[in-house]
Protein backbone atom coordinates (compact mmCIF):
# COMPACT_ATOMS: atom_id res chain seq x y z
CA UNK A 1 0.00 0.00 0.00
CA UNK A 2 1.00 3.57 -1.12
CA UNK A 3 0.67 6.28 0.88
CA UNK A 4 1.38 10.42 0.23
CA UNK A 5 1.53 12.56 3.71
CA UNK A 6 1.08 16.55 2.44
CA UNK A 7 2.33 18.43 5.36
CA UNK A 8 4.22 21.64 5.72
CA UNK A 9 5.34 21.29 8.87
CA UNK A 10 8.63 19.89 8.27
CA UNK A 11 8.68 18.03 11.75
CA UNK A 12 5.27 16.24 11.45
CA UNK A 13 5.58 15.34 8.01
CA UNK A 14 8.87 13.66 8.60
CA UNK A 15 7.68 12.06 11.56
CA UNK A 16 4.68 11.14 9.90
CA UNK A 17 6.33 9.44 6.90
CA UNK A 18 8.95 7.49 9.37
CA UNK A 19 5.99 5.97 11.56
CA UNK A 20 4.02 5.25 8.38
CA UNK A 21 7.32 3.32 7.04
CA UNK A 22 7.63 1.21 10.28
CA UNK A 23 3.80 -0.13 9.79
CA UNK A 24 4.81 -1.06 6.56
CA UNK A 25 3.75 1.61 4.22
CA UNK A 26 5.47 2.87 0.88
CA UNK A 27 5.56 6.13 2.19
CA UNK A 28 5.86 9.84 -0.26
CA UNK A 29 5.98 13.28 1.73
CA UNK A 30 4.99 16.55 -0.11
CA UNK A 31 5.78 19.92 1.69
CA UNK A 32 2.80 21.84 0.17
CA UNK A 33 -0.35 21.42 -2.37
CA UNK A 34 1.61 21.82 -5.65
CA UNK A 35 3.92 19.40 -4.73
CA UNK A 36 0.79 16.93 -3.40
CA UNK A 37 -0.62 17.02 -6.74
CA UNK A 38 2.53 16.59 -8.86
CA UNK A 39 3.54 13.53 -6.16
CA UNK A 40 -0.65 11.95 -6.47
CA UNK A 41 -0.24 12.22 -10.34
CA UNK A 42 2.89 9.92 -10.42
CA UNK A 43 2.79 7.49 -7.45
CA UNK A 44 -0.50 7.23 -7.99
CA UNK A 45 -1.00 6.57 -3.70
CA UNK A 46 -3.70 4.33 -2.34
CA UNK A 47 -4.22 6.87 0.51
CA UNK A 48 -3.16 10.40 0.76
CA UNK A 49 -2.86 12.04 4.45
CA UNK A 50 -3.64 15.38 4.20
CA UNK A 51 -3.00 18.64 6.35
CA UNK A 52 -5.42 21.74 5.17
CA UNK A 53 -3.27 24.70 5.68
CA UNK A 54 -0.97 23.83 3.24
CA UNK A 55 1.54 26.73 1.22
CA UNK A 56 1.03 27.09 -2.21
CA UNK A 57 -2.29 25.40 -2.67
CA UNK A 58 -4.76 25.01 0.16
CA UNK A 59 -5.52 21.49 1.46
CA UNK A 60 -9.56 21.71 0.52
CA UNK A 61 -8.70 22.77 -3.19
CA UNK A 62 -5.80 19.54 -3.51
CA UNK A 63 -8.55 17.56 -1.85
CA UNK A 64 -11.29 19.08 -5.00
CA UNK A 65 -8.55 18.60 -7.43
CA UNK A 66 -7.91 15.31 -6.36
CA UNK A 67 -11.33 13.92 -6.80
CA UNK A 68 -11.64 15.37 -9.76
CA UNK A 69 -8.85 13.90 -11.66
CA UNK A 70 -7.94 10.72 -9.17
CA UNK A 71 -11.33 9.55 -7.40
CA UNK A 72 -9.81 6.21 -6.88
CA UNK A 73 -6.74 7.69 -4.16
CA UNK A 74 -8.77 7.48 -0.48
CA UNK A 75 -8.17 10.90 1.61
CA UNK A 76 -7.51 11.13 4.99
CA UNK A 77 -7.77 14.51 6.82
CA UNK A 78 -5.60 16.68 8.97
CA UNK A 79 -6.66 19.57 10.41
CA UNK A 80 -5.69 21.80 13.21
CA UNK A 81 -8.78 23.58 13.59
CA UNK A 82 -12.04 23.42 15.28
CA UNK A 83 -14.07 24.33 12.87
CA UNK A 84 -17.09 22.30 11.65
CA UNK A 85 -18.19 23.37 8.53
CA UNK A 86 -14.90 23.21 7.19
CA UNK A 87 -14.54 19.68 8.33
CA UNK A 88 -17.98 19.25 6.69
CA UNK A 89 -17.25 21.12 3.48
CA UNK A 90 -14.28 18.06 3.40
CA UNK A 91 -16.36 15.52 3.94
CA UNK A 92 -19.25 16.64 1.17
CA UNK A 93 -15.67 16.86 -1.13
CA UNK A 94 -15.33 13.56 -0.73
CA UNK A 95 -12.57 13.02 2.22
CA UNK A 96 -12.64 9.63 3.46
CA UNK A 97 -12.05 10.26 7.07
CA UNK A 98 -10.24 13.32 9.04
CA UNK A 99 -8.43 13.80 12.36
CA UNK A 100 -7.68 16.71 14.46
CA UNK A 101 -4.42 18.07 15.90
CA UNK A 102 -3.12 17.19 18.16
CA UNK A 103 -3.58 13.19 17.86
CA UNK A 104 -1.98 9.94 18.96
CA UNK A 105 -0.17 8.52 16.53
CA UNK A 106 -2.31 5.08 16.87
CA UNK A 107 -5.27 6.78 16.15
CA UNK A 108 -3.74 8.17 12.67
CA UNK A 109 -3.14 4.50 11.93
CA UNK A 110 -6.47 3.28 13.18
CA UNK A 111 -7.93 5.40 10.89
CA UNK A 112 -5.98 4.82 7.73
CA UNK A 113 -5.98 1.22 8.68
CA UNK A 114 -9.96 1.32 8.49
CA UNK A 115 -10.20 3.34 5.39
CA UNK A 116 -7.60 0.99 3.30
CA UNK A 117 -9.54 -2.12 4.47
CA UNK A 118 -12.78 -0.63 3.48
CA UNK A 119 -10.73 0.38 -0.03
CA UNK A 120 -9.97 -3.19 -0.14
CA UNK A 121 -13.35 -4.51 0.63
CA UNK A 122 -14.63 -2.88 -2.27
CA UNK A 123 -11.50 -3.03 -4.73
CA UNK A 124 -11.14 -7.00 -5.65
CA UNK A 125 -13.89 -9.18 -6.70
CA UNK A 126 -11.98 -12.41 -6.20
CA UNK A 127 -9.85 -12.93 -2.77
CA UNK A 128 -7.98 -16.02 -1.97
CA UNK A 129 -6.26 -17.08 1.19
CA UNK A 130 -4.38 -20.53 0.69
CA UNK A 131 -6.98 -22.70 -0.49
CA UNK A 132 -9.85 -20.84 -0.14
CA UNK A 133 -11.45 -18.80 -2.45
CA UNK A 134 -14.10 -16.25 -2.53
CA UNK A 135 -16.07 -14.21 -5.45
CA UNK A 136 -17.15 -11.37 -3.78
CA UNK A 137 -19.63 -10.44 -6.62
CA UNK A 138 -21.56 -13.80 -6.92
CA UNK A 139 -20.95 -14.65 -2.98
CA UNK A 140 -19.77 -18.41 -4.15
CA UNK A 141 -17.40 -19.67 -2.39
CA UNK A 142 -14.51 -22.60 -2.78
CA UNK A 143 -11.83 -24.69 -1.05
CA UNK A 144 -9.29 -26.67 -3.37
CA UNK A 145 -11.90 -25.77 -6.35
CA UNK A 146 -14.77 -27.66 -3.90
CA UNK A 147 -17.86 -25.53 -3.92
CA UNK A 148 -19.28 -24.61 -0.38
CA UNK A 149 -22.55 -23.59 0.11
CA UNK A 150 -22.79 -20.68 2.69
CA UNK A 151 -26.28 -18.23 4.04
CA UNK A 152 -25.12 -14.89 4.04
CA UNK A 153 -24.45 -14.53 7.50
CA UNK A 154 -21.69 -17.02 7.60
CA UNK A 155 -20.72 -16.07 3.97
CA UNK A 156 -20.11 -12.30 5.69
CA UNK A 157 -17.64 -13.86 8.25
CA UNK A 158 -15.86 -15.91 6.26
CA UNK A 159 -15.17 -12.36 4.17
CA UNK A 160 -14.25 -10.27 7.09
CA UNK A 161 -12.00 -12.43 7.98
CA UNK A 162 -10.16 -13.24 4.34
CA UNK A 163 -10.04 -9.11 4.48
CA UNK A 164 -8.22 -9.46 7.65
CA UNK A 165 -5.51 -12.29 5.49
CA UNK A 166 -4.54 -13.72 9.22
CA UNK A 167 -4.95 -11.38 11.46
CA UNK A 168 -6.91 -12.03 14.63
CA UNK A 169 -10.60 -10.59 14.22
CA UNK A 170 -12.08 -10.04 17.97
CA UNK A 171 -15.38 -11.41 19.29
CA UNK A 172 -16.47 -7.96 19.92
CA UNK A 173 -15.21 -6.44 16.41
CA UNK A 174 -17.01 -9.20 14.97
CA UNK A 175 -20.31 -8.49 16.81
CA UNK A 176 -20.27 -4.78 15.88
CA UNK A 177 -19.43 -5.32 11.84
CA UNK A 178 -21.42 -8.24 11.58
CA UNK A 179 -24.08 -8.73 13.96
CA UNK A 180 -24.67 -4.36 14.42
CA UNK A 181 -24.41 -5.50 18.31
CA UNK A 182 -23.05 -4.39 21.31
CA UNK A 183 -19.22 -5.45 21.90
CA UNK A 184 -20.66 -6.38 25.57
CA UNK A 185 -23.60 -8.11 24.56
CA UNK A 186 -24.47 -11.08 26.15
CA UNK A 187 -24.22 -13.42 23.26
CA UNK A 188 -22.79 -16.30 21.83
CA UNK A 189 -23.65 -16.11 18.50
CA UNK A 190 -20.32 -15.75 16.99
CA UNK A 191 -18.81 -18.63 18.33
CA UNK A 192 -21.91 -20.38 16.85
CA UNK A 193 -21.24 -19.20 13.39
CA UNK A 194 -17.79 -19.94 13.12
CA UNK A 195 -18.72 -23.53 14.21
CA UNK A 196 -20.75 -23.34 11.07
CA UNK A 197 -18.68 -22.47 8.97
CA UNK A 198 -15.92 -24.76 10.75
CA UNK A 199 -17.97 -27.78 9.58
CA UNK A 200 -19.05 -25.94 6.43
CA UNK A 201 -15.19 -25.69 5.24
CA UNK A 202 -14.08 -29.27 6.56
CA UNK A 203 -16.63 -30.75 4.55
CA UNK A 204 -15.94 -29.00 1.66
CA UNK A 205 -13.96 -32.34 0.75
CA UNK A 206 -15.95 -35.46 0.16
CA UNK A 207 -14.27 -37.97 1.53
CA UNK A 208 -12.80 -35.33 4.40
CA UNK A 209 -9.22 -34.96 3.20
CA UNK A 210 -8.62 -31.35 3.85
CA UNK A 211 -5.90 -31.84 7.33
CA UNK A 212 -5.87 -28.47 8.01
CA UNK A 213 -8.08 -25.95 10.02
CA UNK A 214 -9.01 -22.70 8.71
CA UNK A 215 -10.26 -20.93 11.28
CA UNK A 216 -7.77 -20.98 14.69
CA UNK A 217 -9.23 -19.82 17.36
CA UNK A 218 -7.34 -16.78 19.23
CA UNK A 219 -7.34 -17.99 22.91
CA UNK A 220 -9.26 -14.91 25.34
CA UNK A 221 -9.04 -12.63 21.72
CA UNK A 222 -11.05 -14.14 18.88
CA UNK A 223 -10.36 -15.87 15.97
CA UNK A 224 -8.73 -15.69 12.21
CA UNK A 225 -7.74 -17.38 9.28
CA UNK A 226 -5.05 -19.98 10.06
CA UNK A 227 -1.34 -18.11 9.56
CA UNK A 228 0.05 -20.52 7.34
CA UNK A 229 -2.48 -21.60 5.19
CA UNK A 230 -1.78 -25.24 3.97
CA UNK A 231 -1.41 -26.19 0.36
CA UNK A 232 -3.73 -28.34 -1.07
CA UNK A 233 -1.85 -32.11 -1.21
CA UNK A 234 -1.03 -33.36 -4.76
CA UNK A 235 -3.39 -36.25 -4.35
CA UNK A 236 -6.68 -33.96 -3.34
CA UNK A 237 -5.86 -31.57 -6.70
CA UNK A 238 -5.70 -34.96 -8.37
CA UNK A 239 -8.86 -36.74 -7.28
CA UNK A 240 -11.09 -32.95 -7.76
CA UNK A 241 -9.75 -32.59 -11.22
CA UNK A 242 -10.82 -36.23 -11.52
CA UNK A 243 -14.43 -35.85 -9.79
CA UNK A 244 -14.98 -32.21 -11.83
CA UNK A 245 -14.44 -34.53 -15.18
CA UNK B 1 -16.43 45.04 22.79
CA UNK B 2 -17.98 42.74 19.58
CA UNK B 3 -14.32 43.98 17.61
CA UNK B 4 -12.19 43.12 20.67
CA UNK B 5 -14.21 39.56 21.22
CA UNK B 6 -14.03 38.52 17.27
CA UNK B 7 -10.12 39.44 17.40
CA UNK B 8 -9.43 37.54 20.26
CA UNK B 9 -11.58 34.37 18.62
CA UNK B 10 -9.66 35.06 15.61
CA UNK B 11 -6.38 35.29 17.27
CA UNK B 12 -6.78 32.41 19.82
CA UNK B 13 -8.09 30.06 16.97
CA UNK B 14 -4.99 30.63 14.89
CA UNK B 15 -2.49 30.21 18.32
CA UNK B 16 -4.45 26.97 18.94
CA UNK B 17 -3.91 25.85 15.04
CA UNK B 18 -0.12 26.55 15.24
CA UNK B 19 -0.03 24.88 18.77
CA UNK B 20 -1.13 21.77 17.76
CA UNK B 21 1.67 21.11 15.57
CA UNK B 22 4.41 20.59 17.87
CA UNK B 23 1.81 18.91 20.58
CA UNK B 24 1.26 16.07 17.51
CA UNK B 25 4.73 15.66 16.70
CA UNK B 26 5.37 15.33 20.62
CA UNK B 27 2.50 12.78 21.58
CA UNK B 28 3.87 10.79 18.11
CA UNK B 29 7.40 10.84 18.76
CA UNK B 30 7.08 9.54 22.26
CA UNK B 31 4.26 7.01 21.40
CA UNK B 32 6.73 5.52 18.34
CA UNK B 33 9.51 5.64 20.92
CA UNK B 34 7.40 3.13 23.12
CA UNK B 35 6.78 1.43 20.38
CA UNK B 36 9.73 0.28 19.60
CA UNK B 37 11.04 0.13 22.96
CA UNK B 38 14.81 -0.20 22.96
CA UNK B 39 17.45 2.60 24.25
CA UNK B 40 18.27 4.38 21.06
CA UNK B 41 14.62 4.96 19.51
CA UNK B 42 13.56 6.29 23.17
CA UNK B 43 16.85 8.70 23.24
CA UNK B 44 16.13 9.64 19.92
CA UNK B 45 12.45 9.88 20.95
CA UNK B 46 13.39 12.16 24.18
CA UNK B 47 15.57 14.51 21.98
CA UNK B 48 13.09 15.17 19.29
CA UNK B 49 10.27 15.17 22.22
CA UNK B 50 12.35 18.13 23.85
CA UNK B 51 12.86 20.12 20.95
CA UNK B 52 8.63 20.29 20.30
CA UNK B 53 8.18 21.02 24.10
CA UNK B 54 10.61 24.05 23.21
CA UNK B 55 8.31 25.15 20.29
CA UNK B 56 5.03 24.70 21.85
CA UNK B 57 6.32 26.54 24.71
CA UNK B 58 7.22 29.12 21.78
CA UNK B 59 3.90 28.54 20.88
CA UNK B 60 2.53 30.04 24.11
CA UNK B 61 4.61 32.88 24.49
CA UNK B 62 3.68 34.45 21.22
CA UNK B 63 -0.06 33.99 21.77
CA UNK B 64 0.90 35.84 25.40
CA UNK B 65 2.24 38.58 23.39
CA UNK B 66 -0.47 38.61 21.15
CA UNK B 67 -3.15 38.33 23.93
CA UNK B 68 -1.31 41.83 25.56
CA UNK B 69 -1.13 43.29 22.08
CA UNK B 70 -5.44 42.90 21.44
CA UNK B 71 -5.68 44.04 25.39
CA UNK B 72 -3.65 47.11 24.37
CA UNK B 73 -5.18 47.91 21.21
CA UNK B 74 -8.96 48.00 23.40
CA UNK B 75 -7.94 49.79 25.85
CA UNK B 76 -7.19 52.93 23.70
CA UNK B 77 -10.69 52.05 22.01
Amino acid sequence: MRVLVVEDDKALGMFLQKGLALAGYQVDLAGDGEAALASASEQRPDLMVLDLGLPRLDGTEVLAQMRALYCDVSVLILTGRSDVEERIRCLNFGADDYVMKPFSFHELMARCTGILRRRERHSSAVLNYGELEINRVDHSVRRGGWEIDLTAKEYALLEFMMLRRGECCTRAELLRELWQMSPDAATNIVDVYINYLRRKLAAACPDGKFSSAVIETVRGAGYRLASAPMPIPAAILRQNDAARA
Amino acid sequence: MATLKANLRSMIDQELHDLCQPLTVLFCRLELGQLMGDADSMKVALQGALMECRRACDGIALMRRRLDEICDESGRE
